[in-house]
């Protein structure tokens, strides 16, 4: 037994005896450019919490330098997506295309051990729409859609968002039906997802549907509830949005006063949110009231 | 039955000797291992041992390298407390590498990078010094390690004098009642009465001129009055022979004050300049060293991170995406 267990120590001191391979030195680095990549990842999005866009849009793009060294499809997708966005809120519109265009062009590629997932492609094509949204090309913004929800299919995280830009789609063509019934189904997959954020966009989409085919009533109850939500989520652009398009209910219910307090606090946040264009829009509906009462109309 | 039991002794005959003959040869392998690693210790090669006296032992360690012009000969052996009030650290030397470590050599602290490994290193003296070996149990002298916040007050040290001086020459420049101040007062004095001392002069050559004239003309005439002329003459001359030496004296002054001033500031100067050079040299240094300490804590922390004891706390790594909000244009058309 004695000699059994002295030839086992023996197997084990000569298995212990291994140096490192150049394998595992190998993984051992392409760990640590992953590992950099999902760094600068991460201080992007802290930076876009703290407002800082030029600094998160470095570090999205260092993010997705680091990706693409590596070929990683799932950082390339998510960086490349995460640098549009705050390309776009700096509306530097054209850089946000160039940093999607990165994706596209991997995906014509097409080459298999390089492949995004569906659910990252309809992330890029509803990024598209949303880009295109912006510049008011809605031929386009509409075909970008339609791809994102190809991808998509029937069930995907995304339903709620491509719904509810379609339905921003249908109102700036003044299909207010369309619009409303877009916004239903928005409001049904956001419920069904748990996505607040999107239940609350569905929501005030409603609303503003409501408000536009003078239903001043089913207005007010849609968007107190999108109000509701985006003071949870904190999100000071969308409350000043509720508060502006409450403040137009009131007014067509012929309540000047109820209107006059809904701009009021629309500019108090616009303003706390150093938001010049929603400051800008609640002024001017202010001035608007003010002028009405002062006409006596 | 019986055939069964005679077959069985033989097939195990002689297994008690291949069974010893095994383990005999795994005993032998062992040692040869150990011997091995022995031999890689250094534990047959012979070793002198010298020592010096640290006041701070901080950062060596027992088994610590010892490097010669960074080649390792040797290892810390031990470290103990003196009476002396310092700490005997002891060097066991590779006895090969002897004839290159001549008397008068040093040993210091160095370390690869801010928190690379820490080894002990010989400095040799100078060529030409006498390169008689240390020999055994022999002191040699330690070089306490500087660290970057004596680095510092080292060149804050270098640089309060020279400021001071600089100071010193300010206030000397700006005293009304200093040297410079004194000098320049004097030269404007001498300088104000060159031209005094010039018309002096040439109403002195036009009055000897007109004289001169005189002279010749009543030669005979005013022999009397070419006496008291020569007079006049002579005593002139003993004015402007009194005036010169003072006015000669004056410009020495002057010119000494002068020198001395500048010999002061270029004194003050060169200081100043070799401070802020020896400043310059050192800047990158310390930087270098700010930036190796960053990289290297992280690359700690990212090591301590995937320690079995720390990485069940962290939350798995992976890529994140700006959640894509449909109303992200909204508002703004």
């Amino acid at each position: 037994m004695t000699r059994v267990l002295l030839a086992a120590l023996l197997l084990a001191v000569a298995g212990c005896s291994q140096t490192p391979t150049a394998t595992t030195v190998a993984a051992r680095q392409v760990a640590a450019r992953h590992a950099a990549a999902i760094e600068a990842n991460r201080r992007g999005e802290a930076y876009v919490r703290h407002g800082e866009l030029e600094n998160a849009a470095r570090s999205y793009r260092e993010a997705l330098r680091l990706s693409q060294s590596l070929e990683d499809p799932e950082g390339i997708a998510a960086n490349a997506i995460s640098l549009s966005i705050v390309r776009q809120r700096q509306g530097r519109l054209s850089d946000a295309r160039a940093s999607l265009a990165v994706i596209d062009e991997y995906a014509v590629l097409a080459q298999p051990n390089l492949r995004f997932a569906p659910l990252r492609l309809a992330e890029a094509e509803l990024r598209h729409a949303l880009l295109d949204l912006d510049e008011r090309r809605f031929s386009t913004a509409e075909n970008h859609v339609s791809s994102a929800a190809r991808h998509c299919g029937e069930r995907c995280p995304l339903s709620a968002a491509i719904h509810n830009v379609r339905a921003q789609l249908a109102l700036e063509a003044g299909r207010l039906e369309a619009a409303a019934a877009s916004a239903g189904a928005a409001r049904d997959a956001s419920r069904a997802a748990s996505d607040n954020a999107e239940l609350a966009n569905a929501l005030r989409l409603l609303g503003i549907a409501a408000l536009r085919s003078g239903d001043a009533g089913a207005a007010r109850a849609s968007l107190e509830q999108a109000l509701a939500l985006d003071r949870e989520l904190g999100a000071p652009r969308k409350i000043a949005l509720d508060l502006l398009a409450l403040g137009r209910a009131a007014a067509l219910s012929g309540d000047r006063e109820a209107a006059r307090a809904y701009y009021a606090r629309a500019l108090a946040v616009s303003e706390a949110d150093r938001d010049s264009t929603g400051v800008a829009h609640a002024r001017a509906l202010l001035d608007a009231v003010d002028k009405a009462a002062a006409t006596g109309k | 039955m019986s055939e069964k039991q005679a077959a069985a002794p033989r097939r195990f005959r002689g297994i008690r000797k291949q069974v010893s003959l095994f383990l005999l040869t795994a005993v032998a392998g062992f040692a040869g291992v150990i011997g091995l690693v022995a031999y890689k210790q250094g534990m047959f090669v012979k070793h002198t041992y010298i020592h010096f006296y640290a006041r701070d032992a901080s950062g060596i360690n027992k088994g610590m390298s010892v490097r010669l012009y960074g080649v390792p000969v040797g290892a810390v052996k031990e470290l103990e407390l003196s009476e002396r009030g310092a700490v005997k650290v002891q060097l066991g030397i590779n006895s090969d590498y002897l004839p290159h470590l001549p008397r008068g050599s040093q040993a210091r602290l160095v370390r690869e990078g801010v928190v690379g490994a820490a080894s002990i290193q010989l400095i040799t003296g100078p060529a030409g010094m006498n390169r008689v070996p240390v020999s055994e149990d022999e002191e040699i002298k330690y070089i306490p390690h500087r660290t970057m916040t004596e680095m510092v007050d080292e060149v804050r040290q270098q640089m309060t004098p020279a400021f001071e001086e600089l100071r010193k020459a300010a206030a000397e420049l700006g005293n009304p009642d200093g040297d410079f101040r004194r000098s320049v007062a004097a030269t404007r004095d001498t300088l104000e009465q060159l031209p005094e001392t010039t018309r002096e002069l040439r109403q002195l050559l036009k009055d000897t001129d007109r004289t001169m004239v005189a002279l010749s003309r009543q030669t005979e005439a005013v022999s009397r009055q070419a006496e008291v002329t020569l007079a006049t003459f002579a005593r002139l001359g003993a004015q402007t022979e009194q005036q010169l030496p003072v006015l000669a004296g004056k410009l020495a002054t002057t010119l000494d004050s002068l020198n001395a001033t500048a010999l002061q500031v270029r004194e003050t100067t060169r200081v100043n300049g070799e401070a802020l050079r020896e400043l310059l040299n050192q800047a990158p240094e310390v930087v270098r060293g700010g930036g190796e300490l960053v990289r290297d804590s992280q690359e700690l922390a990212a090591a301590a991170r995937q320690t079995w004891f720390l990485r069940d706390f962290i939350e798995p790594s992976q890529m994140r995406t700006l959640p894509v909000d449909s109303f992200e244009s909204f508002g703004k058309r």
